[in-house]
């Protein structure tokens, strides 16, 4: 007598847990909240590693980190990636200012409010906390845009809440990872009670536009924007129209890049290098930074990842992410043998969620999140990470 | 591969106490992945007790405030839970009752959703699924093999969402399963207030979809087979006779009409030798002529002939032994002897009435009439007695012949019908369902066999209607009858195949033998203080922690319960699309006044 049922059904299980791609707001407020967010986030702002160039033989559109594996050996050809990569990328996110509206656009705008969406949701969910109401934000990218949203959200007076950068100090911040266990508290007026403050830690992985090396040994956070534009107009970025051209054409393949007959003075490479070392920006073929100061905090925050993935009771949620950084990645694996640990990894399409399928095989508390369409981060906003009641929630 | 959340520290009776570890106040857990719930009142847990899980349901959890620990900058008391064992697991089957207790020092787990949905849907029961779990979220199949063949109840206050459980019960099923079903079942849904004639429960070209109305003359009519509706149960029902005088009385109707049944015009020459007997009587009966009198009108008799019989007269006297008709010209002639001047003033024109032959309820009135002269001719009958039934019988007969064919052609082919009363008056809709219950049960009785190769299911919405205990307006007797037949039906129908579903607002109002035979029961919102002691009192299968929860239920949630559930469940019944929802909906005022 198996399964005597017709085949009508209004709801089969199978085909309600494929269309379960949200997370549920009640299964997750209560926990350790973490979060991951990647260069998708910021996605329509600043410019990512992709480039218009093709690869020689599959027909997949290069990125700087692929471009610059491949011509490893090639230090002309490197140094002109690397020219590029400060210039298109990392300069954009330096001169950035959320102060100056006019020069946005309405897919720039876009961004901010997303971010500021996100925000409040994670803010919102902390808020349901009596203790320890406070959520790790940790992001790979370099653009400060949390810093700038959240200022302008404590501006607007939303909320009050607490962003923390890690930096304690007064003319000068310096950076210390201990500061991300530092929490604030209201004290009542006879100190009869005391009430936690949201919180939610700022940790940067691959650096900031914003840290400067202060020393040898220690990282200031400066949020002066003028100091900013002016370190990235010092490095000596190398200009070449045709190898531009190249990148730009989505017609042409590596094999051009390799023809193209480049001739720069010896000098001006070593004065590129030279400058370029000194940027607090992870180098994005071997996820390293040059300078041991960044080096080291990258590895302390890495730490600090691990150990909050492996607190009992903590939900991981990432988006915008494809772990293409191994660090990062063989951390996470690492720390998924913590039971208690449900992750939830955003996809940005179906494609994607192949990907990272295979690198999180055999991990029962990955879910995979997916929606009708691409998962983009106002998607991700609308449809997956939201505290708006949904119809569909269990009880009420 | 278990998130434990406590250890068990008292066992009295069979309450249970556990001491829970700190963790256990999350709503929901994440362990490998999996959701679990986390611990609170009406949740489900497990302690582990050797090879068997034993599951309780917590029903309190308090603190113990003079044990405190101090969990580094925190303060923590002990967290106590009291649960109550329902059942246990043995080889991954849930097995109800209190078979095993647990031991001091057990250690009790969560159980995981698919734990969760073993312990309230057996294996068979895939795919009927009407809702989800109310608190857990869980989607629920009811095993429909065991709820089907059993009588069900659906009770709920107005507007609580019992229309839509019913309706949902039934699509469900028809979608599943009506091409399995048909030709083998049949559905009667006996539809009160017209909620179920679109394309609810099925689409309307797969079912019958007859409406009744007394208000306007419409085509749809319910047919009633000529053997049936000639028969003194039938007539008794509708015309609501009493047992000991006007029952008989219509049974000396049927089978004078059954006896002459082969016989030619039987009817016309029964009414030319009725006037006859009367007006030429030897012993004559005012009465009986006023009677006659009536007759005559209900025959559509010309005025002629009914001035003719106000003619007709009896001297007050001795040893009168004849009316006699006093002529024009102030001739008296004497009808008893004067057969020549009866056969010339009477005879032509009471063959000519006799000649339109009536059926159905004319038909009927006729004969009773006819039957009333002779009796009161004979001196059979008490005239006192009989004459109300006839009184409703010319009264009713009316708005019945609107509802009613009798006729011979029986054409309920198809599996679903569904009989709409909406437009019916409310004596009409009170007496009809019985008849037509009446007829399916007689029907499906006469042809199935045993065990029943075919099953006959009559769905009663809104049955208060037509099974309350307590109605003033009717007389004593009445109620007995037609609380009888439902009686029997749903005590012995299940034999026969024959099932009964109900829904009702009031199930105090219902008589206790038929609430109280009924096997399943779907209770939505009630408040009423009786029909919660009702309930208390005939459903052994709820408890305490379920029945408290029936006055507060939100809208479309329900407790099932029942000789097929192994333990009361909350089901939040899932809403039926805009199409398929029964036309009772709430009125939207926004809209409306807007």
């Amino acid at each position: 007598m198996e399964d005597e049922g017709g085949i009508l059904r209004f709801a089969t299980r199978k085909a309600r847990d494929a269309t379960l791609s949200n997370i549920n707001r009640s299964d997750i407020f209560d926990k350790n909240l973490n979060f991951l967010l990647g260069s998708g986030a910021s996605y329509g702002l600043l410019p990512t590693l992709a480039v218009k160039l093709k690869k020689k033989d599959a027909g997949k559109s290069h990125t700087l980190e692929t471009l610059a594996t491949q011509f490893e050996g090639n230090r002309k050809i490197k140094t002109l990636i690397f020219s590029w990569y400060v210039k298109e990328v990392i300069k954009p996110a330096s001169d950035f200012q959320i102060g100056d509206y006019s020069s946005l656009n309405a897919i720039q705008w876009e961004v901010l409010e997303n971010y500021e969406r996100f925000l409040k949701t994670v803010l919102a969910l902390t808020a349901k906390k009596r203790e320890q109401n406070r959520a790790n934000i940790f992001t790979t990218n370099y653009d400060g845009l949390i810093a700038h949203v959240s200022e302008r959200m404590l501006r607007h007076g939303y909320a009050d809440f607490i962003l923390n950068d890690g930096g304690s100090g007064f003319i000068k911040r310096n950076m210390y990872a201990k500061n991300f266990n530092r929490f604030f508290r209201d004290q009542g007026v006879f100190d009869r009670h005391s009430k936690s403050i949201p919180q939610v830690n700022l940790l940067q992985l691959h650096g900031s536009v914003y840290w400067f090396k202060d020393g040898s040994d220690n990282i200031e956070i400066s949020y002066d924007l003028a100091r900013a534009q002016a370190r990235m107009s010092e490095v000596p970025c190398i200009e070449n129209e045709l190898f531009d051209a190249v990148l730009n054409d989505g017609e042409k393949s590596d094999a051009d890049i390799e023809s193209l007959d480049v001739n720069i003075p010896d000098a001006q490479i070593d004065e590129f290098w030279k400058q370029y070392e000194q940027l607090p920006i992870v180098n994005p073929t071997k996820w390293k930074f040059h300078e041991t100061v960044f080096e080291e905090h990258y590895y302390q925050t890495l730490r600090l990842l691990s150990y909050e993935l492996e607190k009992p009771n903590s939900v991981f949620v990432v988006f915008g992410f494809s772990f293409a950084d191994e660090h990062i990645l063989n951390l996470v694996k690492r720390s998924l043998s913590n039971p208690t640990l449900k992750m939830f990894v955003c996809c940005f399409n179906n494609k994607e969620k192949s990907s990272l399928q295979q690198k999180f095989e055999g991990f029962d508390n990955v879910e995979l999140i997916c929606v009708d369409g691409d998962l983009d981060f106002r998607a991700f906003n609308e449809q997956v990470f939201t505290v708006e009641a949904r119809s569909d929630e269990a009880g009420s | 591969m278990t998130i434990t959340i406590g250890e068990v520290i008292a066992v009295v009776g069979v309450d249970v106490t556990l001491r829970a570890f700190e963790n256990s106040n999350l709503e929901t857990h994440f362990y490998n992945g999996k959701r679990y719930k986390g611990v609170s009142i009406r949740e489900f847990i497990a302690i582990e007790h050797g090879f068997r899980d034993i599951v309780c349901i917590i029903e309190g959890e308090y603190l113990d405030e003079r044990n405190a620990e101090y969990d580094g900058a925190q303060q923590r008391y002990i967290r106590k839970l009291k649960v109550r064992p329902i059942g246990y697991f043995e080889a991954e089957d849930f097995k109800d009752g209190i078979k095993f207790l647990p031991k001091i020092s057990d250690s009790a787990r969560l159980l995981s959703e698919a734990e969760i949905g073993r312990i309230f849907e057996s294996k068979s029961s895939k795919d009927f699924a009407i809702g989800t779990l109310l608190k857990e979220g869980i989607e629920v199949s009811l095993p429909w093999q065991k709820v089907f063949n059993t009588h069900f109840g659906i009770f709920g206050n107005t507007g609580s969402g019992k229309s839509n459980t019913l309706t949902k019960l039934f699509t469900v099923l028809f979608d599943n399963k009506f091409d399995e079903i048909s030709g083998k079942s049949n559905f009667i849904f006996l539809d009160f207030n017209g909620e179920y004639t679109a394309d609810q429960l099925t689409s309307v070209d797969q079912k019958n979809v007859i409406r009744l109305s007394t208000r306007k003359n419409s085509e749809d009519k319910f047919h009633l087979p000529d053997t049936e509706f000639w028969d003194a149960e039938t007539l008794g029902i509708l015309f609501q006779a009493t047992a000991n005088t006007q029952r008989p009385f219509l049974r000396r109707v049927i089978s004078g009409r059954a006896k002459f049944l082969s016989i030619p015009n039987s009817l016309s020459r029964y009414i030319v030798s009725s006037f006859k007997k009367v007006l030429c009587s030897k012993e004559p009966k005012l009465e009986a002529l006023e009677l006659l009198k009536a007759l005559a009108r209900n025959l559509d008799a010309d005025q002629s002939l009914l001035s003719d019989l106000n003619k007709v007269s009896l001297r007050k006297g001795k040893d009168i032994d004849s009316f006699h008709f006093v002529d024009n010209d102030n001739t008296w002639k004497f009808l008893s002897s004067d057969d020549a001047f009866y056969a010339a003033r009477f005879g032509d024109a009471i063959n000519k009435i006799s000649e339109s032959s009536p059926s159905g309820f004319q038909e009927l009135l006729v004969r009773s009439d006819l039957q009333i002269i002779r009796d009161v001719l004979h001196g059979s009958a008490q005239y006192e007695h009989i004459h109300p039934l006839l009184r409703r019988i010319d009264a009713m007969k009316d708005d019945f012949a609107k509802v009613i064919s009798v006729s011979s052609e029986v054409i309920y082919t198809k599996t679903v019908t569904v009989i709409s009363l909406r437009d019916c008056r409310q004596e009409v809709k009170k007496i009809l369902p019985i008849l037509i219950a009446k007829h399916f049960y007689e029907l499906h009785k006469a042809r199935v066999s045993s065990p029943p190769d075919s099953t006959m299911h009559v769905i009663i919405d809104e049955a208060h209607n037509i099974l309350s205990q307590q109605s003033i307006r009717e007389a004593e007797s009445w109620k007995d009858y037609r609380l009888e037949l439902f009686e029997e039906i749903i005590k012995e129908g299940r034999k026969f195949g024959m099932f009964i579903t109900l829904a009702s607002q009031r199930p105090a109002d219902i008589s206790p033998t038929i609430i109280s035979q009924l096997h399943n029961f779907f209770i939505h919102r009630l408040v009423n203080d009786r029909d919660l002691a009702l309930l208390e009192n005939t459903i052994s299968t709820l408890d305490s922690v379920s029945r408290s929860q029936i006055p507060n239920l939100p809208q479309g949630a329900c407790v099932i319960t029942g000789t097929t559930f192994d333990i009361p469940m909350l089901v939040q019944v899932n809403r039926l699309p805009d199409n398929k929802k029964p036309d009772s909906r709430d009125v939207d005022l926004e809209e409306l006044w807007s």
